[in-house]
């Protein structure tokens, strides 16, 4: 079982961007997993002095794209390359157990949120959490899986803060939702 | 009399437009392609293949009279004329009864000068045919319809396609978001339009549409028009601006930038 933190809930000052938080039963809530953003491109702090970056460019390698925690490995991407159908492809292939998908809009629109982040999670079968950054600087997470038969994979669309839990043993999610977006 | 010389002129006036509107409708051949359409097609077994014939013929004739100069229908056409189940059918009825289902739409495609687009469910394979305006196949994975480049969709469709077509049986309702499965999702994904057409009726539910990526579209949804009902007939026009796509290629070609990525082993 691991959680997502999305969101000011965290009451994280900190990180001045976005946080993001994933603990597991493993470890103790209070050591997250956590990811920002700054100039250069997303970080990814374990908090146990292990820091990871995926610059803002084409990467060269797909090694570039994830980070590998002791629970977990998670894939970045960046704006279109969520809408990249044969690199979400490639990404299918490589086991990773989560997609944090960073896209920067002009302004809210769901229809992009769905084509980016329900999109991603239906053709690569990850579950995918997407910040979505619109002017001046505000964040919304969202959070997609892939579509079953009895659920259609929108778990949580464009929120401010919320948190998910995940049970990688049975695959179930639950939502403990906080707040609804300011729209 | 002065009354009835401008009631004659009038008359004339309208007579000759009426014509002239009919003339070139008639012999108006487009160079581009400009209009599309979809029919969500009501199943019916039918009895005979001049009735199939005549429903084909007649929901063509409604997409012309709006202007299509393409037509998509769903998959599973060749089983509307399945007297038995396909189990029942041995191989050379079922071929026998595509090759009639290939003929009827032939005949309409020539008899309307239009490019007509279908697929036939062959033991649950489905296979794609296009026909253009002389009711001739057309062959291979992908076609010029004028001046367009169109496809099929599958999992290899080539990054230049302008124009998806995809042809269903039947879409499971589990949420509303399944209406952007599909069609809408490889738009997005792609950056080109595309054409969804469903069967509906009896068992059969679905939800047609024509569909671009957001950034054409003005409601920046990427729904150019969709079918109301997901249970009744409906055939779906609309006008499509490829010239919109150009704007687009840009990301398109931002893909280029990761051939090297994708490459990497």
């Amino acid at each position: 079982m691991f959680r997502i933190y999305m969101g000011s809930i965290l009451s994280s000052t900190e990180f001045t961007k976005f946080d993001l938080g994933i603990t597991s039963d493993r470890t103790l809530s209070t050591i997250g997993r956590w990811l920002k953003v700054d100039n250069d491109g997303i970080v990814f702090d374990d908090s146990n002095f292990n820091i990871f970056q995926r610059r803002w460019r084409v990467p060269i390698t797909l090694d570039e794209l994830i980070f590998e925690t002791s629970i977990l490995k998670i894939g970045t991407l960046y704006n279109d390359e969520l809408r990249m159908r044969a690199l979400l492809l490639k990404i299918a292939e490589l086991k990773i157990d989560l997609i944090v998908g960073y896209l920067k809009s002009q302004s809210y629109n769901p229809y992009e949120l769905i084509a980016s982040g329900w999109g991603c999670a239906q053709t690569t079968g990850i579950p995918t959490v997407i910040v979505n950054v619109t002017p001046p600087e505000n964040v919304n997470y969202s959070f997609f899986l892939k579509m079953t038969e009895t659920n259609d994979g929108m778990i949580v669309l464009s929120d401010r803060y919320t948190m998910i839990s995940i049970s990688t043993e049975k695959k179930e999610y639950t939502q403990n939702n906080k707040g609804q977006a300011e729209k | 009399m002065t009354f009835e010389k401008i009631l004659n002129f009038f008359r004339s006036f309208f007579s000759r437009r009426k014509t002239n509107a009919f003339l070139n409708y008639m012999t108006h051949e487009p160079s581009e392609l400009e209009y599309v359409g979809v029919i969500q097609f009501q199943h019916q077994n039918f009895k005979s293949i001049k009735d199939f014939y005549v429903k084909v013929l007649s929901v063509v004739k409604a997409a012309k009279m709006e202007g299509s100069q393409l037509v998509l229908f769903p998959a599973g056409m060749n089983t509307e004329l399945y007297f038995v189940p396909e189990e029942a059918l041995s191989g050379n009825q079922i071929s026998k009864i595509e090759d009639e289902c290939l003929k009827v739409f032939s005949n309409v495609a020539l008899a309307e000068k239009m490019y007509i687009g279908y697929a036939d469910l062959i033991k649950g394979t489905k296979v794609c045919h296009l026909l253009n305006g002389n009711g001739k196949q057309v062959d291979g994975n992908k076609f010029i319809v004028y001046n367009v480049k169109v496809a099929f969709m599958n999992d290899d469709i080539d990054d230049d396609v302008d124009l998806i077509l995809n042809s269903c049986l039947v879409k499971k309702w589990i949420g509303d978001y399944e209406s952007f499965g599909h069609a809408w999702l490889y738009s997005q994904q792609e950056y080109a339009y595309s054409m969804e057409s469903y069967m509906v009726g009896d068992h059969f539910t679905g939800q047609s549409g024509i569909y671009a990526p957001i950034e054409a579209t003005e409601s920046m949804s990427g729904i150019i028009k969709q079918a109301q009902s997901r249970l009744l007939e409906e055939v779906l026009v609309s006008k499509i601006d490829f010239s919109a796509l150009e704007s687009l290629k840009r990301k398109r070609n931002a893909k280029n930038a990761y051939t090297r990525l994708l490459e990497h082993k």
